[in-house]
């Protein structure tokens, strides 16, 4: 599952017709979607979140909230 | 480039239940489990992908699912489920079933983890207009709402694997 960094703009699905999960995923902002692959595949905890991210843990809860909304609205199968 | 950033996560195609994770992420009134069955991939998903015969039998609440539609391969695209009679979208891939409508959300999924095991995940639950100025203040309800779901969501899984057992024995 780990990559590069670099790799990360290249999140897409390919040849899916329908809305698909990792094509959403793939519009979000980067800091969006960053922190939800972290704490909901990853299974990072908000505080090795922060320290991973280097932002204060009220950062991870504020993005997290907000990337969740962001997934939300962008899924409309 | 620090060590951690060198540890990014995913660019490749994300699995089935990575993919129903962050899905239910986002459905903060639904509930989502995740568990492993003893049985192979094809076994589990041989039981559970025809959805007219699957879903009532593990779902206790459902007396009835109709496929109404199909697209050209002949695979589900909408269902009525009884007794509740809502119309779902259907998204039927392999290792991958979400049914939608406007209001509520199940989706299951698995994948193999080797020969004999499979993991296996469902999403169940309510759908939140987050466009809507009154989810906010439903907020609470929904987390409520995804607490009750999930006794719901432990028996459909308890449900599986008696499909499972069934078919298992001889």
């Amino acid at each position: 599952m780990m990559a590069d960094i670099s790799a990360i703009a290249e999140l897409t699905d390919p040849g899916a017709d329908k809305i698909d999960v990792q094509a959403v995923l793939a519009r979000l902002h980067p800091d969006h979607r960053v922190v939800l692959v972290l704490r909901y595949l990853e299974d990072m905890s908000e505080e090795d979140t922060a320290e991973f991210l280097a932002v204060e843990v009220g950062t991870v809860k504020s993005r997290t909230s907000r990337a969740r909304e962001s997934f939300a609205r962008r899924w409309s199968p | 480039m620090n060590p951690n950033q060198q540890r990014w996560p995913t660019a490749a195609p994300l699995g089935t239940l990575d993919r129903l994770k962050i899905l239910a992420s986002a459905y903060r009134g639904a509930a989502f489990v995740e568990t492993v069955m003893d049985h192979p991939f094809e076994s589990v998903w041989h039981a559970i992908e025809n959805i007219e015969t699957s879903v009532p039998q593990f779902d206790s609440t459902v007396r009835r699912l109709t496929v109404t539609a199909r697209s050209d391969d002949g695979t589900p695209v909408r269902a009525r489920v009884a007794p509740f009679n809502i119309d779902m979208a259907i998204d039927l891939r392999r290792g991958w079933c979400l049914m939608s409508s406007r209001r509520y959300v199940v989706c299951f999924a698995a994948e193999p983890i080797d020969a004999t095991t499979t993991r296996y995940g469902h999403l169940e639950g309510f759908t939140r207009n987050h466009k809507s100025r009154i989810a906010t203040l439903a907020a609470p309800l929904h987390r409520l709402a995804a607490q009750v779901e999930r006794i719901h969501v432990l028996k459909d899984v308890q449900g599986v694997r008696r499909l499972m057992d069934a078919r298992r024995r001889p």
